[in-house]
Parts: C-alpha cells; structure tokens; sequence
C-alpha cells in the first residue's frame, strides 16, 4: 500500500470515527454558540477554502480549459437539478472538449 | 451505487489498488469525504488538512448520528459498526421506532453494497486501456470537478444557518474566498489551509446575530 493511499485511508477512518462512532458513545457538553461554530460556521469556512482551492489547482493547471469548466460545475451544483455524477460528466466533457480544441 | 462506482474507477485511474479501494470503502466509508480526498491525497495533502476537509464535508453525520443513538444496538462492537455503516440513505430509510436488528440490516446492506460498487468501479477503471488517454490528459479533473460541486452545494445548503442579511453574508463569504486567495497566492496550496480556514471562520462567525 503506497503512502498517500495509507494517509488517506487513515484520515478517512478517523473522521468515520469523529462524526459517527464517537457521538455514539460519548455526549458532548457544547454551548449553542460552540455547536453553531463547530457545525455550520467551520464547515463552510473549509467549503470556501476547498473552492478556492480546486479552483486555484485547475486553473494553473489549464486556464483555458478548467475555468470555463469549473464554472459550469459551479453552476450547476448552486442550480442543483442534474446531480453529482451528471454535473461531473458534464463539466469533465466540456474541459476535455476544450482541452483538445483550444489548447 | 453509480456514485461509488465513480469513486472506484476515478481511484483506479489515480494508481490505486483494487485492495487500497476496498479499504478505503470498508474503513473510510464517508462517501463526499472519500471524493473530496483523492484529489487532496494525489497533490500530497497531508494527515491534518485531509482530517479537516473530510471531517467539514462529513460533520453533517453528527446530528444525525446524535439523533440515532437509541436505535443502536447495545454491544460496544455492534455498536461501533452499526454507528460508522451510517449514511444519508440509511439516515433517510430508517423510522425512530426501529429496533437495533433492523436498522442495523438496513445500514450494513447498503454498506456492502457501497464498497462493492467501488470495487466494481476499480475493476472497471483497471480494465480501460490506458492507450484511451493521451499523455497530457488531466485524469485529477472529474475528482476536482466532484469537489468542486461538493463545495458549492455544502456552502448553498448552509448559507441559511448564518443569520443576519444574506447580502452581509454573501459578502463575507466573498471576503473569505478573497482571503482564501491571498493566502494560496502567498503561502502555496499546502499550507494555506490552517490560516484559510481561520480566517473565513472569523469573517462568517462575525456574521451571526
């Protein structure tokens, strides 16, 4: 098993254990303020961060090809009716079609 | 299942094993969580920042699983099982007046047949040739794609839960992302996260009330 696949699977379980396994064992004495801020505020300062991110990556990667389509998976995700696998199919289509034609 | 079907083959193309897939299903199974790694793991994210995407993108199991605790059932092994087989689909077919057997039935069939899905995918992936891709191919885009849509649909599910004017809100999440930028501008995609994820929690937290 190579390292990154070892890390990974590692993280993975801890956080299986994080937001499932522990809150079945122990009860946690968080103020309304702290849940607030551990549930809904942190996630979405990591959701921000994770965009930025993607985004950041694609782009120096292949400008011309992954921000049209990033932009389209945006779209479509804040649209919300084709889906996860539709919207990748999707935006995976047009960032090779673009990839291929303008590159 | 055509979800995990996905992950497996996307595994398979990044140089994962068969074995490393199944794994990573039976041990990792956080679905959105499992998407929002590959990509991270391919650019060498580290145990932390992987930690802190998968645990954000998976914290919505925690009141779900704070609110399904009496139906588990009560040995400490089961118990565990039972609590790390739940996901959204369980969470939305089970009914509170279920006793521990059922539920856990419910959560280990579509479990199995999650991780049995992506192995498919996997075997799947390893049986496409490789003369299918060019050399210049980005085969990380379908997982940046998957992460990206994960991102957006979190941040337009939860951007409700932060009271106050939704154009004060949007524009902090605006400012967030600015900084996000700056700090992966100025410090690299490695080591941003900690200060990122600090800052936009600062800027949205302000935002309550």
């Amino acid at each position: 098993m190579n390292d990154a696949a070892l890390v990974t699977l590692a993280a993975l379980a801890v956080t299986s254990m994080l937001v499932r396994v522990v809150p079945a064992f122990v009860r946690f004495p968080l103020s309304a303020r702290g849940i607030h801020l551990v549930g809904q505020v942190m996630p979405m300062a990591v959701f921000v961060n994770l965009a930025v991110y993607v985004v950041y990556s694609e782009i120096s990667h292949s400008p011309i090809a992954g921000g049209p389509a990033l932009m389209a998976v945006a779209v479509l995700a804040l649209h919300g009716r084709v889906g996860l696998t539709g919207s990748t199919l999707l935006a995976a289509a047009l960032y090779y079609l673009l990839g291929t034609y303008l590159a | 299942m055509p979800v995990s079907m996905l992950f497996g083959l996307l595994a398979a193309r990044s140089d994962w094993s068969m074995l490393e897939i199944l794994l990573v299903g039976l041990l990792g199974f956080t679905g959105s969580g499992q998407f929002a790694a590959l990509p991270l793991s391919e650019h060498g994210a580290d145990f932390l920042t992987l930690l802190l995407v998968t645990a954000s993108i998976n914290s919505r199991y925690l009141p779900m699983a704070l609110s399904t605790v009496d139906r588990l059932p009560d040995g400490a092994f089961k118990r565990a099982c039972c609590a790390h087989m739940l996901g959204d689909e369980a969470y939305a077919s089970e009914r509170d007046d279920d006793p521990p057997g059922v539920v856990l039935r419910i959560r280990l069939v579509i479990f199995l047949a999650w991780v049995l899905a992506g192995v498919l995918g996997a075997a799947l992936g390893e049986v496409l040739s490789d003369s299918w891709f060019g050399d210049d191919l980005n085969l990380a885009f379908p997982a940046s794609a998957v992460l990206l849509y994960l991102a957006a649909s979190q941040l337009k599910n939860r951007i409700g839960s932060l009271q106050g004017d939704w154009r004060v809100t949007l524009m902090r999440v605006g400012l967030a992302a600015a900084g996000a930028s700056g700090l992966i501008l100025l410090l690299g995609p490695v080591y941003f996260w900690g200060p990122g994820v600090l800052l936009a929690t600062w800027l949205l937290g302000r935002s309550r009330g």
